[in-house]
């Protein structure tokens, strides 16, 4: 079993079938605020309402052990502050080694830098 | 750097017999169109993540990472285009299959090092790179064989009808666009490519 909340999630919904896009999709939730929980970016919704939602959407259902997890990582991972801006190791493994514009084109320096900002805070990458 | 020897010409046979390869271990059954989020999420292990203002931004749709462990497409085509979503995923997988020499040979530690590496691949290696992923991408996602029977059905469906289908090629790519999940211009590309067909306006 997963040990961390984002993780354990990912499971969830791996095994449900689904893919985040078509999780998301059908559920009303913005998948790439769940990509970013599912990869610990970011801690789990604190609001119950919105945790049990997220849950009950997972298919998990009350009383049952996968619940109790769910909420028990969520309630763990609700102390941690995530962090606001990848390691410099986790930055350069979230990079492309080669990067593919519209048009096959060469992306440029200033872009390339534009990359690297969103991705150092935390908009894709892990 | 011999870039060269890291990004060699490989005869686009070669690369779809990979791309038939893979997809015999990964869709046997020949489902079309091909799950390709599925087998990537479920079967590969990749995260798919949804990068806002890719696109807008940096001009580009999506890019596998070096660790090779995701693929980060921009957020508005995973959501509102779907065979451009499904073509681009199709495209960074076929760099994961092909070009792996070329993400272990990669050395850089900081943000400065990895632009010195991505300016330093030079423009006809680059677009070599990038030719070798579409073609691998365009054999999973219109394996020939099935291109040709699903071609050769749409047309024999509307030849029993009186209808030629050179008449109106569009509604044909559209009909098999429908049927890969991909653009109708990906299947007039394939169809040519596998000689099925000429387009008719190609002569005039």
């Amino acid at each position: 079993m997963e040990a961390n909340f984002g993780p354990f999630a990912r499971q969830i919904r791996v095994r449900l079938g689904e893919t985040l896009r078509q999780f998301c999709a059908r559920v009303g939730l913005d998948p790439a605020y769940i990509s970013r929980i599912e990869r610990g970016l970011l801690a789990p919704p604190q609001d119950q309402a919105k945790l049990d939602y997220y849950a009950e959407s997972l298919g998990l259902t009350r009383d049952t052990d996968d619940w109790q997890t769910f909420m028990d990582l969520a309630a763990t991972a609700a102390g941690r502050l995530p962090q606001d801006a990848l390691k410099n190791e986790q930055l350069m493994a979230c990079l492309p080694s080669f990067l593919r514009s519209m048009r096959g084109q060469r992306v440029s320096d200033e872009d390339l830098d534009r990359l690297v900002e969103m991705i150092r805070k935390g908009g894709g990458g892990r | 750097m011999n870039w060269d020897k890291l990004i060699p010409w490989v005869d686009s046979e070669i690369i779809r017999r990979q791309a038939d390869a893979f997809l015999a271990e990964h869709n046997p059954e020949g489902v079309l169109p091909l799950p390709i989020e599925e087998i990537v999420e479920f079967r590969l292990g990749i995260n798919i993540v949804p990068l806002p203002g890719l696109q807008f931004r940096i001009g580009s749709v999506g890019f596998i990472t070096s660790d090779l462990t995701e693929i980060d497409v921009d957020q508005e085509v995973a959501e509102r285009y779907a065979s451009r979503y499904r073509w681009t995923i199709a495209h960074e997988v076929g760099h994961l299959l092909l070009h792996r020499p070329l993400y272990e040979a990669q050395s850089f530690s900081t943000a400065d090092q990895w632009k010195q590496w991505v300016g330093s691949i030079p423009d006809r290696l680059y677009r070599r790179l990038e030719a070798q992923a579409n073609t691998i991408a365009a054999q999973m996602l219109m394996p020939a064989r099935a291109l040709t029977d699903h071609f050769e059905d749409v047309v024999s469906k509307l030849e029993s009808q009186g209808l030629d289908w050179t008449v109106a090629p569009d509604m044909v790519y559209r009909i098999l666009g429908r049927t890969f999940g991909v653009a109708p211009e990906s299947i007039m590309y394939a169809l040519r490519n596998e000689g099925l067909a000429e387009d008719p306006r190609a002569n005039a």
